[in-house]
């Protein structure tokens, strides 16, 4: 027997049903790119107020800020190059909900760092945690159909 | 050869796909589905991960067939996504401890020859294989994969999948000649041996 002639197996039969759950919910993830555009809007928005809190923060007593800012950062880097083919499964679209919502109500804190600069650490440190768990998601759930994977 | 190239989807079904035609989307898994799953099978010898493949690899063949163009590329393109399914199981750190990854090669050949009863058992030996040669293994020998593309795939050199695939068949080989041994049936080994080597000596 070569192995060519071994037996095909047959995929265990709740895998179908699976399939159709997960392809039923594909019109939500048309939704979901809205979302990403709105957040990509309050990243940009995070990246100037960052720039504020790093010249003001300290000198308001929330030296913890700017290492909060600079590990978000960091983590976000790390995201985008772990996992580039990267598409928003319904777990990992929950945590980007709530950066969005989080980056919508943070974006106004941090361009005025004088504003409310104890919520500001609040959120910064909610943010931190939620790109923590978002770096925590091992696989992409998706990839790119090309032949030209590296390992 | 590859099952994949045994099957024939027909145009129409295609089309219906392409438009998210959902009886057609059961039609091409009906299709597909075992032998989406085999490889996924045979490459990370574990059935949650193969499974696993075989969703994954679906999901993006339903949302994306539309992309698609020409009919006669749609089951080369299928196995392409799930062979990067599976390869995106291999890279992950913790699921290379859970399938055995090995770069050093260092499998004790003799507790798991002891492991086979026969020839028959070719696919138990299969599994005792780290998993970056099974996957050398399975992608050349049957699914007719060169050296060149599985180096590209894999990001490591065509003599690295070579030599991999060398010493897998020396492996599978002597595992054959170890249990064949054992029911003292020269003729069998002689002829099982060539017919390893028929599998996958080629190239």
């Amino acid at each position: 027997m070569a192995l060519r002639e071994l037996p095909t197996a047959a995929p265990p039969a709740e895998v179908w049903a699976e399939i159709e759950r997960r392809t039923r919910v594909a019109p939500r993830r048309r939704v979901d790119r809205r979302w990403i555009g709105v957040a990509s809007a309050a990243a940009l928005a995070l990246a100037i107020g960052a720039v504020t809190y790093e010249r003001h923060g300290a000198t308001r007593g929330v030296a913890g800020i700017p290492a909060l800012v600079a590990r978000s950062q960091s983590l976000e880097r790390q995201i985008a190059r772990s996992q580039p083919g990267a598409r928003w499964g319904e777990g990992r679209a929950a945590v980007v909900y709530r950066i969005a919502d989080l980056d919508r109500e943070l974006a106004p804190l941090a361009l005025d760092p004088v504003r409310d600069p104890e919520r500001a650490e609040v959120l910064w440190r909610q943010r931190v945690a939620l790109m923590q768990s978002l770096s925590e998601l091992d696989v992409p759930d998706a990839s790119s159909p090309s032949r030209t994977v590296a390992f | 050869m590859s099952q994949f190239t045994r099957i024939h989807i027909a145009a129409d079904v295609l089309d219906a796909l392409k438009r998210s035609d959902r009886s057609a989307a059961a039609q091409v898994y009906r299709a597909l589905g075992d032998v989406v799953f085999t490889l996924a099978l045979r490459v990370l010898s574990d059935r949650h991960l193969a499974s696993e493949v075989v969703q994954d690899t679906f999901v993006d063949v339903i949302e994306r067939a539309h992309s698609v163009r020409s009919n006669d590329a749609f089951v080369g393109w299928v196995r392409s996504i799930a062979v990067n399914h599976c390869l995106m199981r291999l890279r992950s750190p913790w699921r290379r401890r859970r399938l055995g990854w090995n770069d050093d090669e260092s499998e004790d050949v003799g507790s798991a020859a002891a492991r086979l009863d026969g020839f028959g058992d070719l696919e138990r030996a299969l599994r005792q294989l780290s998993a970056d040669t099974r996957f050398v293994v399975w992608m050349h020998d049957v699914e007719g994969y060169t050296h060149a593309e599985i180096a590209r795939l894999t990001g490591k050199t065509e003599s690295h999948s070579k030599s991999q695939l060398k010493r897998a068949h020396a492996r599978l080989l002597a595992w054959h000649k170890e249990s064949d041994d054992g029911r003292s049936n020269a003729a069998t080994s002689r002829d099982g041996a060539a017919r390893i080597a028929d599998g996958g000596a080629a190239g």
